[in-house]
């Protein structure tokens, strides 16, 4: 495999923005993001509203790899666009190193947007058909008033990081490209701009998986190579257990588990994360799954259940899980979760009572 | 070179489905070639695929993009589109399915054999209701009045359980979760009661918790209703829940054969091991993956030998002389490759250990 060429890496370290709060100070400080999508049609003033991100919550430290997962509709890409601000958010806080977004002594959306690079699911459509791949990398670097000269040794050398010789693909359009090459080439686009962090919306999902495996060896070695931060937001656990060092949960806009990898896959907390664990494929003929771990689809986004937004499809919903919503509590280490069920003196009846 | 492929011998050993040695196969394929040929390509898809199947056998396709699994069951239901160019024999339970006219396509459509797609979205006709669709299957194939047809919807529904299946008859596909429509469309592909299933990466597009359900409902009305099905994934964990014999496709041709216990166990391929071992899972945490190097081949321009050679780790030079054939490795078990023998030696000795 073609590993980061050392003259490339030390090129685009040069280029890295300076490390603003020092190691300890979080990459990310995301507090109660909000953003609610107003439904056409309905009376004005009383049009319904999709809850896709409410209230979410989190931290990213410097160098950590945060796994977002969730079934479809639990609002894991819109707060991927949040975070880019692709879409603006309703409410919230988002804090860069230090430095709030869009605040006053903070830092612009577009400062924001430079240091932070997303890479998409479709290889194929985040691609423009009509310009060459050295035109498309440079094009960020450019925008952000870089000489020509410059941007495209920048556009040289993220290609070169991303095992892409650029003698041999600069001139090259993304048609005469494969799967696993487009997305190489997307991530070079991001590398281009000399990201701090990378949001992987999906990045790996719709590849082969032989050449899954090459693009996520390639993440993980850029990611130690340049010192990246990486929110990787997948709905392949697999996935997500190989390449995070800390897991969220999401379900209808609303996180309900967080912690350190180990600690979620071995000792869930939150019934739906045990659920969506054992939904994977036992991956053994001899052993197949037999007892269905989750019946139904999520409910809609537009009237979420009171209380618990999981009670619907829960196993363990009591009388309280309708009454209150529970909060997102502390257990060991920054593992945390939201259930009546496991929160002490919560009024459940798993609950441990209070002393 | 047929009588080493697995499918055509002795009964299935797997979970004891097969009902039999004396049951004759109920699909058998027999060299089947596709060649996509336009003014400005000439693409080889399929290179000589054979097998059979019995009644209430599951198959299930596994391979990559561009390996030819579509283009396979697209074949049997004679799908593919009039600039591919088809060669071989496709018999179905004693119907000639190349030589039909379109008149009688439309009964084998459905009838005899049925389809179930990946995006159950588009497959949907979004204009009628899913009660319906059902109904109209049902009517076009057997001569039954409006009323019948929608109680047998009705049940059709509840067999693919849907939940408050007589109000979802009347909803239109958009109104229905992605769940909910893959299971309408496999109570259309269920509703004239065809003798085999084709399933088309039927869970690919659903979250896991869905797909989940799905598979064991699949798993189920198989059982119950003893379809041969032939089922196509790209993903080995859903091929280990719902396979009795798999075969392996590489560049338009079967590269291994066998029960999906054998293959799993002691792959005797080293297309399947490199795809086995690419998988992520549970133990990888701290490792480096292990991909296999570089791109699936240009279908325009394969190579003369083994199509997998230029990407395989073990390749000799009398890999690139010919095509090597199908041969068994063990009872019912084939892999094209010259060290076929070896490499199935060396994972059941992996396995002993």
């Amino acid at each position: 495999m073609l590993g980061v060429m050392p003259q490339a890496r030390e090129e685009a370290l040069r280029q890295k923005p300076a490390d603003v709060g020092g190691p300890r100070q979080p990459m990310l400080i995301v507090d109660d993001l909000v953003k609610h999508f107003k439904l056409t049609g309905g009376a004005p003033g009383n049009r319904p509203v999709v809850r896709a991100v409410d209230g979410v919550s989190f931290v990213v430290q410097k160098g950590e790899t945060l796994g977002i997962v969730g079934e479809s509709g639990c609002g894991k890409s819109t707060t991927a666009r949040l975070l880019m601000q692709l879409v603006k958010p309703d409410a919230g806080v988002i804090v860069l190193d230090g430095e709030a977004v869009d605040a006053p002594h903070g830092i612009t959306i577009r400062q924001l947007q430079r240091a932070v690079q997303m890479v998409f699911q479709d290889s194929y459509a985040s691609l423009n058909p009509r310009m060459t791949l050295e035109d498309t990398i440079i094009f960020g670097p450019r925008a952000a008033g870089k000489p020509r000269v410059e941007a495209r040794n920048a556009a040289h050398s993220a290609l070169r990081m991303v095992g892409l010789a650029p003698e041999l693909f600069a001139r090259r359009y993304p048609h005469e490209l494969s799967g696993g090459q487009r997305q190489r080439v997307n991530i070079a686009r991001a590398l281009a701009m000399s990201p701090r962090v990378l949001i992987l919306d999906e990045a790996v999902s719709a590849l082969d998986k032989s050449v899954e495996a090459q693009v996520l060896n390639l993440l993980q070695d850029l990611k130690e190579s340049l010192e990246l931060t990486y929110v990787f937001i997948s709905h392949d656990l697999n996935v997500v257990r190989y390449i995070s060092d800390r897991v969220m949960v999401m379900y209808l806009g609303k996180v309900v588990e967080v912690g350190p990898v180990a600690s979620i896959y071995e000792s869930a907390r939150h019934p739906y994360t045990q659920a969506l664990l054992s939904s994977r494929p036992s991956m053994d003929p001899k052993q197949r799954r037999t007892e269905l771990p989750l019946s139904g689809d999520p409910p809609s986004p537009i009237s979420p259940p009171s209380g618990c937004r999981f009670r619907t499809r829960c196993a363990l919903a009591e009388a309280v899980c309708a009454e209150r919503e529970p909060p997102l509590a502390d257990f060991e280490s920054g593992h945390m979760a939201a259930c009546h069920a496991v929160i002490p003196g919560s009024g459940h009846s798993l609950a441990a009572k209070p002393s | 070179m047929l009588e080493t492929e697995t499918a055509s011998k002795g009964p299935v050993t797997a979970s004891g489905v097969g009902q039999g040695r004396a049951a004759e196969p109920l699909v058998t394929v027999e060299d089947l070639r596709v060649r996509l040929v336009s003014r400005d390509q000439n693409l080889s898809l399929l290179q000589g695929v054979s097998f059979t199947l019995k009644e209430g056998e599951v198959l299930c396709l596994l391979g990559e993009s561009g390996s030819g699994k579509t283009v396979t069951v697209r074949s049997l239901m004679r799908l593919l589109p009039p600039s591919a160019q088809v060669s071989g024999k496709i018999n179905i339970g004693g119907t000639d399915i190349l030589a039909l006219k379109p008149r009688q396509l439309r009964q084998v459509r459905g009838g005899l054999i049925s389809m179930i797609f990946q995006e159950p979205a588009t497959a949907l006709d979004p204009t009628f209701t899913i009660g319906n669709q059902i109904a109209e299957t049902i009517r076009v194939h057997e001569n039954v009045s409006q009323a019948e047809a929608r109680k047998r919807a009705l049940n059709l529904l509840e067999m693919v359980q849907v939940p408050s299946a007589a109000r979802r008859l009347d909803a239109y596909p958009h109104e229905l979760s992605g769940g909910l429509r893959q299971r309408a469309m496999i109570a259309l592909a269920l509703s004239s009661r065809p003798k085999v299933l084709i399933a088309d990466e039927p869970t690919t597009a659903l979250d896991a918790t869905v797909q989940i359900q799905v598979l064991l409902l699949l798993r189920e009305l198989q059982r119950e209703l003893g379809m041969a099905t032939i089922f196509v994934t790209h993903d080995v964990g859903v091929a280990c829940e719902i396979a009795d014999k798999v075969a392996v496709m590489y560049s338009g041709r079967f590269v291994e054969t066998g029960t999906i216990d054998d293959v799993l166990a002691a792959p005797a391929h080293p297309y399947t091991s490199g795809l086995l071992h690419a998988v992520v899972n549970s133990e990888a945490r701290g490792t480096r993956l292990t991909p296999i190097p570089g791109a699936p081949p240009d279908l325009s321009s394969l190579p003369p030998g083994c199509s997998f050679a230029p990407r395989c780790p073990r390749v000799q030079s009398a890999c690139n002389d010919r095509v090597p054939d199908l041969v068994e490795v063990s009872d019912g078990h084939a892999s094209r490759c010259i060290l076929a023998r070896d490499l199935s030696l060396q994972g059941t000795q992996e396995l002993r250990q």
